[in-house]
């Protein structure tokens, strides 16, 4: 299958690539990785509010679950890792591969969760219940002292009495104690291999006939449950797949950063991917990819006015309203509709 | 035999009771048309026989069996199928991908291309624009996919809601035509739907009148086109 093919050699192509990633100045590093994980979130949200036409306004929220549930696992259960799967660098990669799984299927049930009983009502229910989610989630992990609370979480104490804890409790402070830090797996071929793969997850998706499901839920709700499709189903798969990506960028967020704090995941963030989407032109993959590469890069040269930021946003978003509604590349941009003969 | 019995079916939306026991029957092969003013609930009847709306009482029978509690697509595919109102074609796929989502609870996926060529066959014009969006489609187009669409599931009861809306006089003309057509060729039954109760009643077997969510009257076409009411109500006599 060409298909197949064609996503094997990307992977190769991002392996490759990561070789000599290494010479890579650590600044154009970082921008570099977080351009990945944007682009997942972008895509990811896409799939939900570009191809679907439903209304998420809470993708941090699935971020931050998959962040925190996968790197309070890398940490809390780090004994446990090292002896199962050693250090090397064999034992590392399935390490995260079940860590990234951690915080994507976790963001994927709390989808389900989230999802399923706004997704049953047509309408705008579900921007305001996912809005109040990632609300919800973020005040809850202020308030969580097993991941610091609102001082963020870098890691875990172990103690010899086999308590474990984010920071130090003043009656411990003479037990003595091992501290796992949270491991930097995340570099750019396993950041990249997502991007490969949500893309072509999309691609096949949509040239599918779930793809087709989708754009017809998204043109009419009503004439696509009168031809017998369950629009609700439709909803749920496109909605928990982006929360699936969104929990796998916030693991590799989580294992890149090394410290995660709950306002990495506010609102803010949110309306960043939205942005993203909206920019990019909905339900335009490539539009959006660029807009995830344009919003991240962006902001590094506006450093000096980063308060601005939302202004910003809210501008780029009036001035595409009057001068490309569509999106910059909002062409009705339908993947991969060849191998339909198979 | 009828092929639809409606028996005192009441529906809400909130407090607004759209439909006050309505009773409504379907003879088998017939074309029964079904008019009345704006807000009258023709749309709201339609819709709850799709099972899009659930009935606060009364029951919906289809060939002597009770449908009133199935899903969409279970009334599709035990026979029934709509043209909605306003047409609703999607209009980010195709002319032939809207046609393929009309069949798309249907099994026998093999012998679509029949099925296909049966449309093209009532309406040639969409055949020359398969690969074109549906959106880009004239309002009469749309219409004629509309209705294509709502065979495809193969219907033995085919529910049209307003066809000739926003529609210019000739192509109602075409359009309705082909309709009777239809029921005439395959012996599909059909209820329609229509504010122009002048064409509807010229096509119809049997008609209902319908007020305030109330039927009114009812008879065979013929009648009801002579009854001074109807002549006075909606035939802008
Ligand atoms: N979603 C809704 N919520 C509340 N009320 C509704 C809704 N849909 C319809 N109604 C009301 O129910 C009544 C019947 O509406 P319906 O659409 O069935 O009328 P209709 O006979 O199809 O009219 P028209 O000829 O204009 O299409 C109207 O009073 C309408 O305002
Ligand atoms: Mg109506």
């Amino acid at each position: 299958m060409k298909n197949k093919l064609l996503f094997l050699s990307s992977l190769v192509l991002v392996f490759i690539i990561n070789l000599f990633a290494g010479n890579i100045d650590p600044y154009y590093y970082t921008i570099l990785i977080y351009i990945g994980i944007n682009i997942i979130l972008a895509s990811s949200l896409n799939l939900i509010n570009g191809y679907t036409g439903q209304f998420s306004l809470g993708h941090a929220g699935f971020m931050a679950i998959g962040a925190y549930l996968s790197v309070s696992f890398s940490t809390y259960f780090a004994p446990f890792f090292i002896e199962s799967f050693g250090q090397g660098i064999f034992g590392n990669t399935i390490s995260f591969i079940i860590l990234l799984l951690i915080g994507g299927i976790a963001a994927a049930i709390a989808g389900i969760i989230v999802g399923v009983p706004s997704l049953r009502l047509k309408g705008d229910y579900l921007a305001i219940t996912t809005l109040g989610f990632a609300e919800i989630i973020r005040v809850i992990i202020q308030s969580l002292d097993v991941v610091g609370a609102s001082q963020g979480f870098r890691g875990a104490y172990i103690f010899e009495n086999g308590m474990k804890a984010a920071m130090i409790p003043a009656d411990m402070s003479s037990v003595p104690y091992v501290f796992y830090s949270v491991p930097k797996y995340t570099n750019f071929f396993w950041t990249f291999a997502f991007v490969v793969i949500i893309i072509f997850f999309i691609s096949n998706l949509m040239s599918s006939s779930y793809g087709r499901g989708f754009l017809a839920v998204k043109d009419d709700e009503i004439a696509a449950e009168s031809m017998g499709v369950n629009t609700t189903k439709f909803k749920v798969i496109a909605f928990v797949s982006g929360a699936f990506f969104a929990g796998i960028a916030g693991a590799l967020y989580g294992h890149f950063n090394l410290y995660i704090n709950p306002e990495d995941f506010n609102f803010l963030k949110s309306v960043e991917i939205v942005v993203m989407v909206i920019l990019g032109g909905m339900g335009s993959m490539i539009g959006v990819i660029i807009a995830a590469v344009i919003l991240t890069i962006l902001p590094e040269f506006l450093r000096g006015i980063s308060e601005y930021r939302m202004i910003i946003y809210a501008l780029l978003l009036i001035i595409m309203m009057l001068l490309r509604p569509q999106g910059l590349f909002g062409v009705q941009l339908r993947p991969g509709k060849k191998n339909k003969n198979k | 035999m009828n092929i639809l019995d409606i028996k005192n079916l009441h529906v809400n939306y909130g407090a607004i009771k759209a439909l006050k026991g309505i009773d409504l029957h379907v003879k088998d092969k017939s074309i029964v048309t079904l008019i009345g003013a704006n807000g009258a609930g023709k749309t709201t009847l339609l819709r709850t026989i799709s099972s899009l709306l659930k009935p606060v009482s009364g029951e919906i029978l289809f060939h002597g069996k009770d449908i009133t509690n199935l899903s969409p697509d279970k009334i599709v595919e035990t026979g029934i199928s709509q043209s909605p109102e306003g047409r609703m074609i999607f209009s980010n796929l195709t002319v032939k991908e809207n046609l393929e989502m009309g069949a798309y609870t249907r099994k026998d996926k093999h012998n679509l291309k029949d099925d296909l060529d049966f449309v093209y066959e009532f309406f040639p014009r969409l055949k020359e624009r398969l690969k074109q969006m549906g959106g880009t489609l004239s309002g009469g187009e749309q219409q004629m996919l509309a209705i294509s669409r709502a065979l495809m599931s193969k219907p033995k009861l085919l529910l049209l809601d307003e066809p000739s809306l926003g529609i210019a006089p000739l192509l109602v003309k075409s359009i309705f035509e082909q309709i009777v057509e239809l029921n005439k060729k395959t012996g599909i039954t059909i209820l329609l739907v229509e504010q122009n109760a002048n064409i509807a009643l010229s096509v119809a077997d049997y008609g209902y009148v319908m007020e305030t969510g109330e039927i009114i009257l009812e008879g065979d076409a013929k009648s009801l086109s002579q009854n001074e009411e109807v002549r006075k109500a909606y035939l802008g006599e």
